[in-house]
């Protein structure tokens, strides 16, 4: 996914100046924004915090990200650190801050992606790094994906520690 | 008409909209309204977050169910600075940096190529100077790769569902769990370490079996319990029938 959204962006810029631009520049927020999506549905696969194959509707991440995640993290870190594990408490501190910044991330993705998709009024234009939607340069959207492989590595690394 | 109030409401208060958009009726109906964040020379954002609070209610009272998409441009300036800075400064160390911004002050994540944990002292020292450039405080650094190394948190709860266990047994479950074990030796070290804490005793088996280990009463209160599916007493019932099987 993250290939095609790389391919629709580049097509965008040798495209500038047509009525093409615009179709391929919207079309790239949206497959970033997918690319983040499904790397984010899948680690919950692994992790179990959903079933294989159970649905996500899409505004359920953040809602899962802080409702499921955060408050299990939370709960272990309070128990962790009354076992006297700095470590690993240290480390869900972190995943608890990943879970934060993900949940951020991926509704401020999800909006962009509404607007490139539903919003076609909204016109994608020429910016300093190649072009933007409403203010959100594509090299924000092309880092989403990468964001989120970070953040989720944090979150699965503590995850494995309190689920044994 | 509704998204020229908002947009009035909002322009009235100082506020420069980019665009006013409906939120699907699946996600509660409204408007999102996307808004650039401007930094001031002290490196604060404006709208401030209390700000956005009270123009959220205040067009709440209108009947304006609002939600804001907080765009910001600067961040991704910083970012891309802040990456080729410590990229040039120890590229043998580093793959990918990241940046999130929050109230001034900044959390870095890293991605590390090698063990780099020698050096960290001198890439936050790096990463702060860069950051107090632009104005913004280093909260603190995360790195996003893990060696699976088993926590002390983690080789007590597996021993407590297999106890007694031999080292090598102990090890071999942790592996089953998909924790990276660097050998026996490790394990039995972690292990020495959490004896002199209390949370284990080692048992000195009789005539050719290996020695094994067991929680202490304080390892077992440490780890707690849970009166659920997952309960950690369930777990080591099923453990023991399956060991008998």
């Amino acid at each position: 996914m993250r290939l095609v959204a790389d391919h629709l962006r580049e097509q965008a810029l040798a495209r500038t100046g047509t009525d093409d631009f615009d179709e391929f520049g919207r079309s790239a927020f949206n497959r970033y924004y997918y690319a983040t999506f499904l790397m984010i549905r899948e680690k919950f696969y692994m992790m179990g915090v959903l079933q294989v194959g159970q649905e996500l509707p899409h505004a359920n991440v953040p809602e899962r990200l802080r409702g499921t995640l955060k408050k299990e993290f939370s709960k272990a870190r309070l128990k962790i650190h009354r076992s006297g594990d700095k470590e690993l408490t240290g480390k869900i501190h972190s995943a608890e801050s990943a879970v934060e910044d993900l949940a951020r991330m991926i509704e401020e993705a999800k909006a962009i992606r509404t607007l490139a998709d539903y919003e076609p009024e909204t016109a994608i234009v020429l910016s300093r790094r190649g072009f933007s939607l409403v203010d959100v340069d594509i090299e924000a959207a092309k880092a989403w994906p990468q964001k989120a492989e970070g953040y989720l590595r944090v979150i699965e690394s503590a995850w494995r520690q309190i689920n044994v | 008409m509704s998204k020229e109030k908002i947009s009035s409401h909002l322009e009235s208060s100082g506020i420069a909209v980019s665009a006013i958009i409906n939120r699907p009726s699946e996600e509660g109906g409204g408007y999102f309204v996307y808004v650039n964040l401007v930094r001031g020379a002290d490196g604060s954002a404006s709208p401030s977050k209390q700000k956005i609070l009270i123009l959220e209610k205040e067009l709440a009272e209108r009947g304006l169910a609002v939600g804001f998409i907080l765009t910001d441009n600067h961040l991704l300036d910083i970012e891309a600075g802040l990456r080729a800075t410590l990229l040039a400064n120890h590229s043998d160390m580093i793959r990918n940096v990241f940046l999130s911004l929050e109230g001034g002050e900044a959390k870095v994540w890293l991605e590390p190529k090698a063990d780099i944990k020698t050096a960290m002292p001198k890439i936050t020292g790096t990463a702060r100077a860069y950051l107090e450039l632009s104005k913004v405080k280093l909260q603190s650094i995360i790195l996003t790769a893990d060696d699976f190394l088993p926590a002390n948190f983690a080789i007590l709860s597996v021993l407590r569902t297999i106890s007694p266990a031999s080292l090598g047994e102990l090890s071999s479950a942790l592996v089953a769990k998909k924790f990276s074990v660097p050998s026996d030796d490790w394990v039995r070290r972690k292990l020495e370490a959490l004896r002199k804490k209390n949370l284990v005793v080692w048992i000195k088996s009789d005539g050719h079996m290996p020695h094994t280990y067991t929680l202490t009463l304080k390892g077992l209160k440490a780890l707690g319990t849970k009166k659920n599916r997952s309960s950690p007493d369930i777990s080591r019932v099923l453990a023991i029938c399956h060991s008998s099987s």
